[in-house]
C-alpha cells in the first residue's frame, strides 16, 4: 500500500508512505530518490487499508485501517523521526472481517471526512475535526452509517469537484439479494455515489447506475464540471468515463493486448491507467463538450511498466510505481506524451523486436527511472549460509530479465582502496595527525620486531619518511599525538617526545629504571601511562604551560599492581572521541586479572587499584569504550566488562566492574583495535565514490558517529552500539586479505568517513573503509548479482521477467536455481550459480527443461553415480539430469532420462497426480507419488523403483518432505498437517510405517527437522509451529523397529489400532503467527561461531526471520515478563500517579489515544495468536521495541515485570541474545 | 479453506457468551420463563445483525455454507500473503488485482437459497 502527501509540516516537499501488511515507512521522494524519513515501523497488526488525509492548516496525516478495528490517524513527528497516533476510534471488532468497514478507505480532497467500506455491505463516514482544548489535535467524529443494499465493494474513490464530500464506489450486488440475480450468467456492476450532508449529519446514496459489463476498476477524474464529479470505470476491453449526474458517458476501447485495467492515477494534468500487461495508458477527457456537443476523449498508449498495485503522480513531476512483484520505482516524467503518434511507434518497436506476444524489455519513452527501492517480494526460494547468516534469494529487478539473485549479508563490508605488501612480521600500526587541529591523518607509524617505519600520507600518495620523527632501529610499543602538537613514542627502552612538525625537535625523553623495560602503554592527548616490566605503571601528564611545549611530567608515584604477574595490556578509560582526560586506567595482568586504577590527582585512591575482575584467560589487548572495558583474551574469547558507578561513590573515583560477558571468536588470541568514531548509517556501499558524491557529502550535515572495536582472531569482527543495542558482527573482507591483525582509524581526503588502515594477516598494509553496519532496523545489506551501475541504460529499460524461481538447491558452494515460466507456457529451466558472484555460470547459462513446469526438484547424491538433479513436472514425470562437474569448476548438465511414475498416470485427473515433494534419502530419491512414498534408485534408462509404502489414509497431497538421517521421514500435507514415518527393514521387507500424525489440519508449506523427534514448519495461513513426537515413540534410530512394537508402546489405547492412522499424535510445542507464508525453513548451525542453532525462515512477501532457542528458564522468564510488560505498557502508563511522571507524560503533547505505543492499538497476543493461541514463543520484535521507548516508559515496563528489574538488565539480556546467537 | 473462516465464527460465538446468552442458558431453553425466552431471542437477533455467521434453528445448510464460503473468500483476498500465494499458484491469473477481483466476484456470486419457511417473529 502507498499514500502520498505532505506529511512533514512546514515543508513543501511531498512524501511517500509505503506500507506492507505489518510495517510502515515514510520516504521523502521530492528529489527523485527514496530518502527514508522514518525507520521501518512495526505495526504489530495487519494493515488492511491506508490513505492520506489532507490537512487544512497542518501537515497531512495517514489514515490506517487494520485488523485492530480502530481507524487510526498517524502523524509524522520530525523530532523523533517516528509516526505517532493522534486519533483512533474503535469502530469494529478485531480481525479481518467481511462486514467491518476496513477494506477500503478514501479521504475527501478537502480533508473534511473519510469514507470507509467493508468488503460486504457495511460502510461509514467519519467527519474530521480538531480538539481546540487539546492543542488542536485532530479527532475522528462519530461514524455515520451509509445506507447500502447487500453488495460487495470492488473499488472506492474520493471525488473532487463536488459541492459536498462525495465518494464513488463500484459495487456488485449479492446473489440472492433483492436486486441481484441468482448467480447465473454474467453479472453487472453498480456505480454509486455517497455524499455527506454535513448539516443533516447523514450520508446519502444517490445517482446509482447499473452497468452490464463486469467492471473491476474505478478512479475519480479531476477537472469535471463543479458539482458533477467524473469517474472512469475499467471494463473488460474498454473504459467508461461518466459523471455523477449521468450527463456524460464515453466508452473508450483499450488499445493493446490486455483488456483489464488494474491500476491508475489521476491528477489535473495527467491521468494514467495501467492494464494487466503493464501498459500505461493516458486518458484525456475534455473539460466541456465541443461545438457538436461531444466531449472529446482519448485513451492512448503512454509507456510500459511492471504491473503495479498503486500509482501515484507527485507534484514534483515524478511517478511512484509500487509493483505487485519486485522493486518499488520512482520515475520522472520526461514528457506528457503530446506527440502520440511518435510515442506509439517507439513503444511498439522493442516489443515487436523481441516477441510480439510477450515483450521482455521496453525502453521508457516518457518516463525515466530516478530511484529504486529494493524489495524481496515474492520470495519464493532462498538459500542460507550458516557461516555469516547470509541469504541468497532471487531478485525481481525492474531493468533485468536475467535470473538475478540478491545476496543479503549481515556482516560489515570492508572495501579496500589500497593494499600493498610490507616487510616481514609487521606488528602494530598507528595513524597520526600532524597537529591536534588537522582534519586528516598524515603519518603512519609501523612497528616491526626490530624496527619502526614512518610513512607520510599526502593526497593519494604514501611515502616513507627518512629521517622520520623517531629512531628506526627499535620497535615501537605505543605512539600518539599529544596536546601541544607533540608526538610520543614508547619503545622498550625509552619514552621519546618530539615536535610533530619537521625537523621533529626533541621535547623530552624518559628512561625506565635500570633493569626494567617498558612493556605496553596507553595515552590520551594529555596523559600517558607506561607499564613497566616490574609490574608498575608510570604515569605522565602533558605540561600545560606555554613554555613547556606540552612536555611530559611524570607523577611522583607509580601505580604498583603488585604480584609477580606482568602487565599485559593497558587502556585509558574515557571517551576517546570526547578528548577529556581519562578518569581511570584499565590494566590487564598476567594473573588473568583486569583492574582499574584511579587517575584523577584529587582522588583519594590516585594511582591505586580501585576494582578488579577475574577473566577467563590472560588479556592480550584492552580497549575502553564508554561504560565498558573490552578485553581480547589469549584463548580466543572476547570479554566485555561492564562498569557502573555506585550511588555513594565519589565522582573522582573510577566506576567499578559489575558484569562481564564472554563471546568465543576463534582459536587464536584476540587482539583489539579501537576506532573512536565510525558512521554506522548513511554510508555508501559502492566501492568507488565519484568526486561529485564526495562534494555532496561535504555539504551534508555531520553524521552521528559511534565508537567501534575491531577484534582480530581467526576472523575479523566489529563491536558497535547504537541506540542501546550492541552488535558483534563479522567483517567481510575482500579476497586475498584473509583477516586483519591491527587496525586504526584514518581520515583523509579520499576517505572522509569510516576510513581504516590495517595490517592484514597476509602481511599487507590495507587502506580501505567500512561500509554499512548491520543494525536492528536494517539487518541485511543487499547486493545484486548484476550490478545496476554497470548498465548505463538501466534507467531507460523496463524488464518483464519471463521466469520465476521455483527453488534454490545448495550444491556445495554452488547453487542450483530452478525457474518456471510465468504464465501459461509450460516450460522451465535451471541454472547453476557460481559461489562468489551468485551469477549463472556462463556455459551453458540456462538449461531448459522442455517438459513442462517444475513442480518439485531436488539434488540427489545417488550411491551409484554422483550428484544428480531430479525435476518433477506436471503429470508426475521425473527427469534426471547429470550435472557433469568439470575440473575447472564449470558444469555440463545433460538429461539422463525421464521416468513416468505409473501410479500417477493411472490416477490422472485426481488431485494427487502431480509430484510436489522430492527428497534425497539413503542415497536414493524419495518421492511422494500419488498416495505413497516411493524410493527410486538411479538406473541407466530410468529411475528404478525400489519400494513403495502407502501414505496415511487421510493424506491429500504431500507438499513437502523432510528427512532425518536414514530412518525418519516427515511428510507435510496440503491440508492434513504432518505425518512422521519411519523406515523399517524388519523381516527383510523395507517399508515406511507411520509413527505419529497430527490432530489438527495444517496447510503445510515448509518443513524441517529440528532434532530426531521435533519438527518445525510453516503453513499457508502464515503460522510457524513446532511439533514433537511423544516420548513414548522415541526409539534409537539405529535399531530395527517394527510397527507392531510401536503400536504396543502407545499409551492412549482408547481407540482401536484400526481406527488410528498412526500410533501416536504429534504434540504442539510452539505456535506463532508470522503474518507471512513460510516458503523455506532451515536449521543453521554455528552462525558466526555462536555454537548455537537457529531456525531461519523466509516469507513469501519478503520477510526473513530467525527463531532463536531460549536455553535457560531464567532467560525465558525474563523475556516472557518483558513481552507481557511491553504489551501492557498502555495500562501502565494510564496508571501512573507519581506527579513528576504525570508531568513528563503530559509534556510530550501526544494525546492519550488508544494504541499510542502500538500505532493502531491491536492487542498483541490476539494478533500473534490469530489462528491459534501463541504457544511457547516470545515475540522478539516486540521485546526489541524496549530500546526505542523513552526512559520513563522503560522504567514502567521494568516495574510491571513479574520480577522487578532495571532497564540496564533488560538491555543487557536482549543484547546478549543478539550477540550470542547471531 | 475453512480455516480462514474459523476465526470469524469463533469470534461470533465468543461474543454470544460475552453478551450473556451463554450455552448454559441455551441448554435449559425449554424450562425458561417466556419473558426470558423473548429476551434471548432479541439478543440472538441483535447478534445475527452484527455478526453474519450467527445462525438459528431456521438456518439452512446452504445459508450456513454460503456464509462460511464468503468469509473464506474475504479472508483469502483480505490477507495479502494468501492473495499472493493464490496468484502465484494460478497460471491463468497474472496479477494480484485480477485475483482479488475474482475472489470478490466469487464472494458475491454464491447463490443463497431461500430460507426455510418458519413462523413469523413478533
Amino acid at each position: 500500500m502507498a499514500a502520498t502527501g505532505k506529511f512533514v509540516s512546514d515543508s513543501p516537499a511531498t512524501q511517500l508512505a509505503l506500507a506492507t501488511e505489518t510495517h510502515i515507512r515514510l520516504f521523502d521522494v521530492s528529489q527523485g530518490e527514496f530518502r527514508p524519513l522514518t525507520p521501518r515501523l512495526p505495526v504489530q497488526a495487519t494493515i488492511t487499508a491506508m490513505c492520506s488525509v489532507p490537512g487544512a492548516r497542518s501537515a497531512d496525516r495517514l489514515l490506517v485501517l487494520s485488523d485492530s478495528g480502530n481507524p487510526t490517524l498517524l502523524e509524522y513527528t520530525p523530532s523523533t523521526g517516528q509516526l505517532a497516533a493522534v486519533a483512533a476510534e474503535p469502530l469494529c471488532r478485531s480481525g479481518v472481517r467481511r462486514a467491518s468497514p476496513q477494506q477500503f478507505a478514501a479521504a475527501d480532497p478537502s480533508g473534511a471526512c473519510v469514507f470507509l467500506t467493508a468488503a460486504q455491505t457495511a460502510a461509514c463516514m467519519y467527519q474530521l475535526g480538531s480538539d481546540s482544548s487539546n492543542n488542536n489535535t485532530p479527532t475522528l467524529g462519530s461514524p455515520i452509517d451509509a445506507p447500502r443494499p447487500e453488495c460487495v465493494t470492488l473499488a472506492l474513490a474520493a471525488c473532487s469537484d463536488a459541492a459536498y464530500p462525495t465518494f464513488a464506489t463500484l459495487e456488485l450486488e449479492l446473489a440472492g439479494s433483492d436486486t441481484g440475480n441468482n448467480g447465473h450468467g454474467p453479472r453487472g456492476s453498480t456505480l454509486a455515489f455517497y455524499t455527506l450532508e454535513p448539516n443533516l449529519h447523514t450520508v446519502v446514496r444517490s445517482h446509482t447506475r447499473h452497468f452490464h459489463g463486469e467492471a473491476s476498476f474505478l478512479v475519480a477524474l479531476p477537472g469535471g464540471v463543479p458539482g458533477n464529479p467524473r469517474v472512469a470505470l475499467g471494463f473488460p476491453g474498454h473504459v467508461v468515463v461518466t459523471d455523477m449526474q449521468g450527463e456524460l458517458t464515453i466508452e473508450l476501447p483499450l488499445p493493446g493486448r490486455s483488456d483489464v485495467v488494474v491500476a491508475g492515477a489521476a491528477t489535473p494534468r495527467i491521468t494514467l491507467l495501467q492494464t494487466a500487461d503493464g501498459q500505461l495508458l493516458k486518458l484525456v477527457v475534455g473539460a466541456a463538450p465541443d461545438a457538436r456537443g461531444i466531449t472529446p476523449a482519448s485513451l492512448r498508449p503512454f509507456d510500459m511498466l511492471q504491473v503495479c498495485t498503486a500509482l501515484h503522480i507527485l507534484p514534483s513531476g515524478h511517478l511512484a510505481a509500487v509493483p505487485e512483484w519486485g522493486d518499488v520505482q520512482l520515475l520522472q516524467f520526461e514528457s506528457l506524451g503530446e506527440d502520440q503518434d511518435e510515442s506509439e511507434s517507439e513503444s511498439n518497436s522493442d516489443s515487436s523486436a523481441a516477441n510480439a506476444a510477450e515483450p521482455q524489455t521496453h525502453t521508457l519513452t516518457h518516463l525515466a527511472r530516478t530511484g529504486t527501492l529494493p524489495t524481496l517480494n515474492p520470495l519464493t526460494a532462498a538459500r542460507f549460509d550458516a557461516t555469516t547468516l547470509s541469504v541468497l534469494c532471487p531478485a525481481v529487478q525492474p531493468h533485468s530479465t536475467t535470473p538475478a539473485t540478491r545476496t543479503l549479508r549481515s556482516t560489515v563490508p570492508f572495501h579496500t582502496v589500497v593494499a600493498s605488501p610490507l616487510p616481514p612480521s609487521p606488528q602494530r600500526l598507528w595513524a597520526l595527525r600532524a597537529s591536534t587541529s588537522a582534519p586528516h591523518h598524515s603519518l603512519l607509524v609501523l612497528a616491526f620486531p626490530r624496527a619502526t617505519k614512518t610513512l607520510a600520507m599526502a593526497d593519494d600518495a604514501i611515502t616513507e619518511l627518512a629521517p622520520g620523527p623517531f629512531p628506526g632501529g627499535e620497535t615501537t610499543l605505543h605512539c600518539a599525538l599529544l596536546q601541544g602538537d607533540t608526538l610520543v613514542q614508547v619503545t622498550p627502552g625509552r619514552v621519546t617526545q618530539v615536535q610533530a612538525a619537521a625537523p621533529y625537535a626533541a621535547v623530552s625523553e624518559w628512561l625506565p629504571p635500570a633493569g626494567v623495560r617498558c612493556v605496553c602503554a596507553a595515552s590520551t592527548p594529555t596523559q600517558l601511562a607506561v607499564a613497566l616490566s616490574n609490574g608498575t605503571v608510570a604515569y605522565f601528564i602533558a605540561d600545560a604551560g606555554a613554555a613547556a611545549h606540552g612536555a611530559l611530567l611524570e607523577a611522583a608515584a607509580r601505580a604498583d599492581l603488585g604480584g609477580s604477574a606482568p602487565i599485559t595490556a593497558l587502556a585509558m578509560g574515557g571517551d576517546a572521541k570526547a578528548g577529556v582526560p581519562a578518569l581511570f586506567l584499565a590494566v590487564a595482568t598476567g594473573d588473568k586479572l583486569l583492574s582499574t586504577v584511579a587517575l584523577h590527582p584529587d582522588s583519594a585512591s590516585f594511582l591505586e587499584r580501585t576494582s578488579y575482575q577475574r577473566l577467563g584467560d590472560v588479556a592480550v589487548d584492552v580497549v575502553c569504550v564508554p561504560g565498558e572495558v573490552h578485553c581480547g583474551l589469549r584463548n580466543g574469547v572476547y570479554a566485555r566488562s561492564t562498569l557502573a558507578r555506585g550511588p555513594e561513590s565519589s565522582p573522582l573515583d573510577p566506576p567499578v566492574f559489575v558484569d562481564v560477558t564472554n563471546r568465543y571468536l576463534g582459536g587464536r588470541p584476540v587482539s583489539l583495535s579501537l576506532l573512536p568514531g565510525v558512521a554506522l548509517e548513511n554510508v555508501h556501499d559502492s566501492d568507488s565514490d565519484s568526486e561529485e558524491e564526495d562534494e555532496d557529502e561535504e555539504d551534508e550535515a555531520p553524521v552521528e558517529t559511534h565508537p567501534c572495536v575491531v577484534a582480530h582472531s581467526e576472523e575479523t569482527w566489529t563491536w558497535y552500539a547504537s541506540g542501546g543495542r550492541e552488535y558483534l558482527r563479522q567483517v567481510s573482507l575482500p579476497e586475498g586479505i584473509g583477516a586483519l591483525l591491527r587496525a586504526a582509524e584514518v581520515h583523509t581526503a579520499p576517505l572522509p568517513a569510516n576510513g581504516c588502515v590495517a595490517l592484514s594477516r597476509t602481511g599487507q598494509l590495507v587502506i580501505g573503509r567500512f561500509g554499512r553496519f548491520p543494525l536492528a532496523s536494517a539487518w541485511f545489506a543487499q547486493q545484486d548479482s548484476t550490478d545496476a551501475s554497470e548498465d548505463e541504460d538501466e534507467d531507460e529499460t523496463v524488464a518483464f521477467p519471463q521466469y520465476r524461481t521455483k527453488c534454490m538447491l545448495p550444491m556445495g558452494e554452488h547453487t542450483v536455481m530452478v525457474e518456471n515460466h510465468i504464465g501459461k507456457t509450460h516450460a522451465s529451466r535451471f541454472s547453476i550459480l557460481s559461489p562468489v558472484q551468485n551469477e549463472p555460470l556462463p556455459q551453458p547459462q540456462h538449461t531448459p527443461i522442455p517438459f513442462g513446469k517444475c513442480t518439485a526438484a531436488t539434488l540427489v547424491e545417488f550411491s551409484s553415480g554422483g550428484s544428480h538433479l531430479v525435476v518433477a513436472t506436471g503429470g508426475g514425470t521425473l527427469h534426471t539430469y547429470a550435472l557433469g562437474a568439470r575440473a575447472d569448476g564449470t558444469f555440463a548438465p545433460r538429461l539422463l532420462h525421464s521416468t513416468e511414475t505409473n501410479e500417477a498416470k493411472g490416477q490422472a485427473g485426481q488431485a494427487g497426480s502431480s509430484i510436489s515433494a522430492l527428497a534425497s534419502f539413503r542415497g536414493m530419491l524419495l518421492a511422494s507419488v500419488h498416495r505413497s512414498l516411493v524410493l527410486f534408485a538411479l538406473g541407466k534408462k530410468q529411475l528404478l523403483r525400489r519400494f513403495a509404502a502407502p501414505l496415511a489414509p487421510s493424506a491429500a497431497h504431500v507438499t513437502c518432505l523432510a528427512v532425518r538421517g536414514d530412518a525418519l521421514v516427515a511428510a507435510g500435507d496440503l491440508r492434513e498437517s504432518v505425518t512422521v514415518y519411519r523406515h523399517s527393514q524388519a523381516e527383510g521387507d523395507p517399508t515406511f510405517f507411520p509413527v505419529a500424525c497430527d490432530s489438527v489440519s495444517r496447510h503445510v508449506t515448509a518443513l524441517a527437522f529440528l532434532d530426531d523427534w521435533t519438527l518445525a514448519g510453516g503453513d499457508r495461513a502464515g503460522n510457524v509451529w513446532c511439533l514433537r513426537v511423544p516420548p513414548a515413540a522415541h526409539a534409537p534410530l539405529g535399531e530395527a523397529d517394527s510397527p507392531a512394537q510401536l503400536w504396543r508402546r502407545r499409551e492412549d489405547k482408547r481407540l482401536g489400532g484400526n481406527l488410528m492412522e498412526a500410533p501416536f499424535r504429534l504434540e504442539l510445542a510452539n505456535h506463532f503467527y508470522l503474518n507471512d507464508i513460510v516458503t523455506s525453513l532451515a536449521v543453521v548451525r554455528d552462525v558466526q561461531r555462536s555454537g548455537r542453532e537457529l531456525l531461519v525462515y523466509t516469507g513469501l512477501q519478503g520477510s526473513i526471520g530467525v527463531l532463536v532457542p531460549v536455553l535457560s528458564s531464567g532467560e525465558a522468564r525474563l523475556l516472557r515478563g518483558l513481552e507481557g510488560a511491553v504489551e501492557r505498557l498502555e495500562e501502565s502508563a494510564d496508571a501512573v500517579t507519581a506527579p513528576e511522571d504525570v508531568t513528563v507524560l503530559a509534556s510530550r503533547k501526544v494525546p492519550a489515544v488508544e494504541g499510542r505505543y502500538t500505532l493502531v492499538g491491536r492487542d498483541h497476543s490476539s494478533y500473534r495468536g490469530y489462528y491459534a493461541p501463541v504457544r511457547n514463543v516470545i515475540d522478539g520484535d516486540l521485546c526489541e521495541t524496549f530500546f526505542d521507548l523513552p526512559p520513563l516508559e522503560q522504567r514502567l515496563v521494568c516495574a510491571a515485570m513479574p520480577k522487578a528489574t532495571t532497564p540496564e538488565a533488560v538491555r543487557s539480556a536482549l543484547n546478549l541474545i543478539r550477540i550470542d546467537n547471531m | 479453506m475453512c480455516v480462514h473462516a474459523l476465526q470469524d465464527m469463533h469470534s461470533a460465538y465468543s461474543s454470544l457468551r460475552i453478551q450473556g446468552a451463554t450455552n448454559h442458558h441455551f441448554s435449559n431453553y425449554h424450562t425458561l420463563p417466556m419473558s426470558e425466552k423473548q429476551r434471548q431471542q432479541r439478543l440472538l437477533q441483535i447478534q445475527k445483525q452484527r455478526y453474519l455467521g450467527v445462525g438459528d434453528e431456521n438456518t439452512t445448510d446452504v445459508e450456513w455454507k454460503t456464509n462460511v464460503r464468503r468469509d473464506t473468500y474475504n479472508s483469502l483476498q483480505g490477507h495479502s500473503a494468501t492473495l499472493e500465494y493464490l496468484t502465484l499458484a494460478n497460471d491463468a491469473v497474472l496479477t494480484k488485482q485480477q485475483m482479488r477481483i475474482a475472489l470478490l466476484r466469487k464472494m458475491a456470486d454464491l447463490p443463497e437459497s431461500k430460507k426455510r419457511p418458519h413462523e413469523p417473529e413478533e
